[in-house]
């Protein structure tokens, strides 16, 4: 099989799997406990935190440990809202979030927040002026992503975050698809809360991150003595010490990676364009994560492309699944304003480390050969 | 050998006959039509489909070590089942969802999907047979009778007939749980539901009203007798089925029963049991699965509902895909909306969608 889906999850790095191992062997102390054990997991636990921090160019502000990006997301909204509601009952959230996101909209609607929901332009880019036209006095929390999880296309924040901030609301931004990708910087957004988490960065699954300006309000739902009671719950101390070390391996390789993955992922585009005649690049108009190329095609081509290149031993992704896995036609090229039917078409192509020119040619091929079989039988039934 | 793709809802049938498709060697692969949002407008947008069935078929095709994939179908299922079975309850009918979700989905888009994918065919849990002759394929009911489901398939077309397998066709329920157990699947001892699938507990009235809340079927109105009188009064037409007898509140000075159900004027007829025999109707969207349709009047057998004997019959085409049938005797309670499905002997040859109104027509040519 040739893995191709690094925004859904990445394989871990050496280094990680190697720091976390005596974690689960060892040294397995409850970083709660008194003793020396325990010690012994805090400063564990301490040491990924300080490293995780380096994400976001240690910017002053403090890291909460999470089981996932998902509730990262979900306290990093519900959680801020909770303690800016006094502002207003307002918040305007993205129309291509995650469905993180989204569904944490729809629980913040569930406790009394009125959600205003601000679309992107054709090239999937959330504008700051419409942003800056929903902003108004009783407005509590923006949340817009960092980069879209299935188009790469990359927000601009810091034109957002300005007038966020001028506006008197804060910002929350997911950065779970674009943290180890590309540098994160919530000064120059003029970020609150950041969400982030590990195993899309060549960590583990199980831990997420919410990184928040300090002392911005955060009224968490886990309640527990954990995490400066921001999030009770044992911490996963394996899990937190390998996104430690895939963070510092992420930061320490950010700037040479993030060009040999967009000057492959660029000369792949060029030649699925070149081979496929049918074939689009979303957002190929705006900037976009280095490593994702989403494509749609003809509609005449038909829904499955993603099943019949698993067929062919190609994991790739429609961009877009609901708990059931199934392919409906993805939320946000719909509110990019794309029809249902080529929708559809979609594949998401997400380079990693691992990823190599001979991989993508074959993509290629068994690109051209799948949508060349389909016009033909199209044409004959 | 065949590349086989087997429609899994979930439940012990089609996992069984998936287990069964690959214990005899073809290359199969599972997927499970996703149908239908139950998530209420409150909820939130991922808390649809029926997960924990996706989830059994899964999970079953995880065990039988055979690749997965979930097809979303919600529009057309929308708009090839649930909209004609709203439709179809105000026009006063009596409607069999199952019946257009075989021959739109799992035999229409799905087949599609499958040959467009590099399959043979498409396997379902069905039991029913289909054996092949010289002439082509032809569709048979299941060798146990008891669950012969080859009803509910009259829809599908000669040319998907070609492409379709119903591995379960000789086997017994019983059989088909004892393959599902041996392949080791946890769903094995699954207890299945009879309900339609988008109407959870058997509401379907109040889920046609909520549907169609304006829809004067839905109002209450007056119960007739054969002759007109008004006799009572009914909660809205589209509660009552033909041959219904509980629930009427009226006084015949014998036992009383729906013998018809007038949508246009929301009128509910009711009559003494023998004026439920008739003896013509005609039928709509006719399909011939098992041959060419004929020119001229076939004698068949025909099935009335699910659970009803076929019964001798002559069947003549009309224009427009219709067609009329004469019954050699009287049949009871014959119900718009659902289907007469023609048979000889074990072929099901095709069948129909018994139209309202042609039961009346059939009575004054008499």
């Amino acid at each position: 099989m040739i893995y191709l889906d690094h925004n859904a999850t990445t394989c871990l790095y050496p280094a990680v799997l190697d720091a976390m191992r005596p974690y689960f062997e060892g040294r397995f102390g409850n970083p709660a406990s008194v003793h020396a054990a325990g010690r012994d997991a805090r400063r564990a636990v301490e040491e990924g935190r300080h490293r995780v921090l380096a994400l976001f160019h240690r910017q002053p502000g403090d890291l909460v440990f999470t089981g996932s990006g998902t509730e990262a997301v979900l306290l990093g909204m519900v959680g801020a809202w909770r303690g800016l509601r006094s502002r207003g009952g307002r918040v305007v959230v993205s129309s291509v979030e995650h469905r993180s996101g989204i569904d944490a909209a729809h629980m913040l609607e569930s406790e009394g927040a009125r959600v205003s929901w601000v679309g992107p332009d054709e090239r999937g880019s959330i504008d700051p002026d419409r942003v800056a036209e929903l902003l108004g006095d009783d407005t509590a929390l923006v949340c817009v992503q960092h980069a879209n999880n299935e188009t790469g296309v990359i927000h601009p924040l810091p034109e957002i975050g300005a007038r966020t901030r001028a506006a008197g609301a804060r910002l929350f931004v997911d950065a779970v698809q674009s943290a180890g990708k590309i540098a994160l910087d919530p000064e120059n957004w003029s970020a609150d809360y950041v969400a982030v988490a590990a195993h899309k960065l060549g960590g583990p699954k199980g831990v997420g991150a919410l990184w928040r300006r300090e002392r911005s309000p955060l009224i968490p739902f886990t309640p527990g003595t954990a995490e400066r009671g921001l999030r009770g719950g044992t911490l996963n101390v394996p899990a937190i010490v390998g996104f430690g070390v895939a963070a510092k391996v992420a930061v320490e390789h950010l700037g040479e990676q993030s060009a040999s993955l967009s000057a492959l992922r660029d000369a792949f585009e060029a030649r699925v364009l070149r081979t496929v005649p049918s074939a689009a690049v979303t957002g190929s108009g705006a900037e976009r994560l280095p490593n994702t190329t989403h494509l749609t095609f003809d509609p005449e081509v038909g829904s499955d492309l993603v099943i019949a290149l698993d067929q062919k031993g190609y994991a790739v992704s429609a961009g877009s699944a609901c708990t059931s896995g199934s392919e409906s036609p993805s939320h946000v090229l719909l509110a990019m304003g794309m029809n249902a039917d080529r929708a559809r078409t979609a594949v998401r192509v997400s380079l990693g480390r691992e990823s190599t020119r001979e991989e993508l040619d074959g993509l290629v091929s068994a690109l051209q050969a799948i949508v060349e079989e389909r016009h033909t039988t199209m044409g004959r039934s | 050998m065949m590349r086989v793709l087997v429609a899994m809802s979930g439940g012990v049938d089609s996992a069984a006959a998936a287990a069964a498709l690959v214990a005899s060697g073809h290359d199969v692969t599972g997927a499970t039509l996703k149908l239908w949002c139950y998530g209420g407008a409150e909820a939130s947008p991922r808390s649809c489909c029926s997960l924990r069935d996706i989830d059994d078929a899964r999970d079953a095709a995880a065990t039988l070590g055979i690749p997965h994939y979930v097809l979303d179908e919600e529009s057309q299922f929308e708009r090839d089942v649930v909209a004609p079975f709203v439709a179809s309850y105000l026009n006063g009918e009596t409607p069999n969802p199952c019946v257009r979700c075989n021959t739109h989905l799992k035999f229409g888009s799905l087949l599609i999907r499958a040959r467009r994918l590099g399959f043979d065919a498409v396997a379902t849990g069905h039991y029913a047979r289909r054996e092949d002759t010289p002439s082509g394929p032809v569709l048979c009911r299941a060798v146990d009778r008891s669950k012969d489901q080859s009803y509910v398939l009259w829809g599908i077309s000669r040319d998907e007939l070609t492409r379709s397998l119903f591995p379960l066709g000789e086997l017994t329920k019983t059989e088909a749980r004892e393959t599902a157990r041996r392949a080791g699947l946890r769903l094995a001892e699954k207890v299945e539901s009879q309900d339609i699938c988008f109407v959870q507990g058997g509401a379907y009235s109040e889920f046609v009203a909520s549907r169609a809340p304006d829809a004067n079927v839905t109002q209450p109105g007056d119960l007739v007798d054969t002759q007109g009188r008004v006799v009572g009064q009914h909660r809205g037409a589209m509660h009552y089925t033909v041959g219904q007898r509980r629930g009427l509140g009226v006084a015949l000075g014998e036992p009383a029963y729906v013998v018809r159900v007038d949508a246009q004027q929301n009128r509910v007829v009711v009559g003494r049991e023998e004026d439920l025999l008739e003896r013509k109707c005609t039928v709509r969207e006719v399909n011939w699965v098992s041959c060419d349709p004929p020119h001229g009047p076939e004698e068949v057998e025909v099935k009335i509902r699910y659970r009803s004997r076929p019964t001798p019959a002559t069947v003549s085409p009309l224009a427009g895909s219709r067609a009329q049938i004469v019954f050699r005797e009287p049949v009871r309670a014959i119900s718009p909306g659902q289907s007469a499905v023609f048979y000889r002997g074990e072929v099901l040859l095709g069948g129909g969608i018994i139209e309202p109104g042609s039961i009346e027509e059939g009575l004054k040519s008499e």
